[in-house]
């Protein structure tokens, strides 16, 4: 099973869409699937996506400031590509955080 | 007509109207703040006693006609929390007023003859100093309320709570927002604590038939202004209805919980199960239910277009406080184990009132859970701490003391704190980053020293590899000085998401203060600006007795590791040592 815990106005996607609630989708692993192919099949527009966590470990923000940070990172090179053919697996944790949750400090 | 230093000295009652020395007049803010206290205050002075000073100082374009959330206020002076010298800033109604009245800072000296309290009333025939007798023993609620109903025109507020009548290490100075309440505080730091000892309860400022700010360059003012209004509106963060805009700072709980770097339970894992609840969708939702006085998308001071501030709502509707920050939520949240935002509101407004800082207070209750003293998540318990300090109890005092204090007393060894003052709400180990300007910033742990610039939009060279612990020495001091500008200009720091992120919104910030001030500075001067009010601090801190010693971060980070991510603080202590290696005294 894969967990994609949704925050903000992307709560909607999620049954239970409450702030003070887990909204959570939660799928079953496809083997070989990437989070491109992942966020097709569960119907989430790329377009809304501001920031996206695996496994608590940040894979990408559109803020240009996000490298800079320090935090815990999927990959090394850069956490500003938009490329998600990452392999989601079983048991993996996402999440996502729309533009209205844009940025990584205040 | 030139902008003048009011010189108030409260040793002999006297007030004098200074022109702007040739050395002082570059700047502004927090670099004026900076640049008076490291001529004028001994480094080794007791920042309670007759030489220490509090100097306040509005922006560059603070009181500028439209200029875009530039209202802060800088208060600076050496720290009794820290022993550093500080800048602690604030949003509310003062800065544009002190500059509507054509000071460039107002220094508060010296210490009453007699142990006696004034209020101070500032206005365009001068100062008078009033009585404030009556208002001692007052929190901050009843301070701003009496001062209006006494004072025409709807004045500025600046004041002490009872912490800062105490003196106590963690008071902080009051502004009053545009609803005439205490939510604004330039907190960090103690300097409530230096205002109570010149015998100063509050300052009342009135601009009425002010002279205004002057502007040297319209053109190049407006051509500014209208760059960095439009990156403002454009930015996901600090647009209408952006993330700032509809959730406030608090936007920030679930998404650094998510990044397992949500410092949680006195520093003792980077993840809070109840962080939902404390969030800033959370404060949304309950504003909506609630409605009434409630509130999101408020101003924290006139003419703001990101509007990040909030009043929260109690069950009825009524207001409960101005405002429920991040930080705030998190220290007397996740890191107190506390999940229930009513209780987080409640002690806001205490600290609101008895004018403490949030962050410490937060962290101070940690320490006193950490020890024993009170359960992790004892909400009820913890809303008592504020008891003991307002009615100045031993044990109220040493909490009023802060962080590093409440663990001595109570024989606590993880102490989140750097020079004295305690961590925001970053965990440094999950956030390295971060954990590097907190080591060393020239004011202690503070997450608003260094933001994160990319250095190709700051105009500084190389190529740097941010993940690696080499690299990071060189992205803080950049971060770091980038900051000190900005804390000089008057604009709030979240200025700061847009300028980043759009260039046209960096240059329009330079030109905007080129404009207001006719100093000749670009966008790529920026940098070097912010360097040399470093410096100035850098040199102060060094003949108060700091070494690069003190630029670490505590031990036990460096041996507990962190869940989830279980990472250790690895920074080698010879790469923090290289963010300040270039100061040097002339």
């Amino acid at each position: 099973m894969i967990s994609i815990y949704l925050y903000g106005k992307l709560r909607r996607y999620a049954p239970d869409s409450r702030p003070s609630g887990n909204s959570v989708i939660e799928v079953e692993a496809i083997e070989d699937e990437t989070l491109q192919m992942l966020l097709d099949r569960v119907g989430i527009d790329i377009e809304e996506l501001y920031t996206i966590f695996i496994n608590h470990k940040l894979l990408t923000s559109r803020t240009k400031y996000a490298r800079f940070l320090g935090y815990q990172q999927v990959r090394d090179d850069t956490c500003q590509s938009w490329d998600l053919n990452v392999v989601i697996k079983d048991g993996d944790r996402l999440g996502l955080f729309g533009r209205d949750m844009s940025g990584l400090v205040v | 007509m030139g902008k003048k230093i009011l010189r108030i000295n409260m040793s002999d009652m006297q007030t004098s109207y200074e022109d702007v020395p040739e050395k002082w007049a570059r700047w502004a803010g927090r670099g004026l703040t900076s640049a008076i206290t490291y001529d004028e205050v001994d480094p080794t002075c007791h920042p309670l006693g007759p030489n220490n000073k509090v100097v306040i100082a509005p922006g560059w374009v603070t009181g500028s006609p439209a200029a875009p959330s530039s209202g802060r206020t800088s208060f600076g002076g050496k720290s009794p929390l820290t022993g550093t010298i500080k800048e602690a800033n604030s949003g509310g109604l003062s800065g544009q007023k002190i500059a509507k009245l054509g000071l460039a800072a107002i220094i508060l000296e010296g210490v009453p003859k007699k142990d006696k309290w004034y209020t101070l009333v500032i206005n365009k025939d001068g100062v008078e100093f009033e009585d404030a007798s009556g208002l001692i023993g007052k929190g901050m609620y009843d301070v701003d309320e009496i001062l209006w109903e006494q004072y025409p025109n709807e004045p500025a507020v600046i004041g002490i709570g009872q912490a800062g009548e105490m003196k106590l290490s963690n008071a902080g100075i009051s502004v009053n927002d545009p609803e005439n309440k205490p939510g604004r505080y330039a907190g960090r730091g103690g300097m409530g604590a230096v205002m109570g000892a010149r015998g100063v309860k509050a300052i009342v400022v009135d601009d009425t038939d002010g002279p205004g700010v002057d502007i040297a360059d319209a053109d190049l003012f407006k051509q500014g202004r209208r760059k960095l209004t439009k990156a403002i509106g454009k930015h996901d963060l600090t647009k209408k209805d952006g993330g700032l805009n509809a959730f406030g700072t608090n936007v920030l709980m679930n998404i650094i919980n998510e990044a397992g770097g949500l410092p949680t339970r006195n520093f003792s894992a980077g993840q809070f199960e109840g962080a939902a609840l404390n969030s800033g969708e959370k404060v949304a939702e309950i504003v909506e239910e609630r409605g009434g006085e409630g509130m999101t998308g408020h101003s924290c001071h006139p003419g703001c277009i990101i509007q990040c501030s909030n009043i929260y709502p109690d069950e009825d509707g009524s207001a409960l406080v101005s405002c429920l920050e991040y930080e705030t939520a998190w220290a007397l949240g996740a890191n107190c184990g506390i999940d229930d935002l009513d209780y987080i509101a409640k002690m806001t407004r205490e600290c609101n009132d008895l004018g403490v800082d949030t962050i410490e207070a937060g962290n101070t209750i940690a320490i006193a859970m950490e020890a024993g003293v009170l359960e992790f998540g004892d909400k009820e318990g913890a809303l008592k701490t504020f008891d003991e300090i307002r009615e100045g109890t031993p044990l109220g005092r040493i909490y009023g003391q802060g962080v590093e204090a409440t663990a001595k007393a109570f024989g606590v060894h993880r102490v989140p704190t750097v020079k004295g003052q305690s961590m925001p709400a970053y965990e440094p180990r999950a956030i390295k980053g971060i954990g590097v300007t907190y080591a060393t910033t020239t004011m202690g742990a503070d997450h608003t020293s260094g933001y994160t610039i990319a250095p190709e939009i700051a105009g500084v060279g190389g190529k740097v590899d941010p993940l690696a612990d080499e690299d990071k020495d060189a992205l803080s001091l950049t971060f770091q000085a980038a900051t000190a500008f900005i804390d000089s200009t008057g604009y709030c720091l979240f200025i700061a998401f847009p300028i980043l992120d759009i260039e046209e919104g960096w240059a329009g910030m330079a030109e905007s203060v080129a404009g207001v001030t006719g100093l000749d500075i670009t966008g790529d001067d920026v940098i070097e600006i912010g360097k040399e009010v470093l410096k100035m601090e850098r040199l102060f801190n060094k003949a108060a007795g700091f070494t690069p010693a003190d630029d670490r971060l505590p031990e036990f980070m460096r041996y507990e590791e962190l869940p989830p991510h279980n990472v250790k603080w690895t920074m080698a202590d010879e790469d923090l040592d290289e963010v300040y290696a270039w100061v040097q005294e002339d």
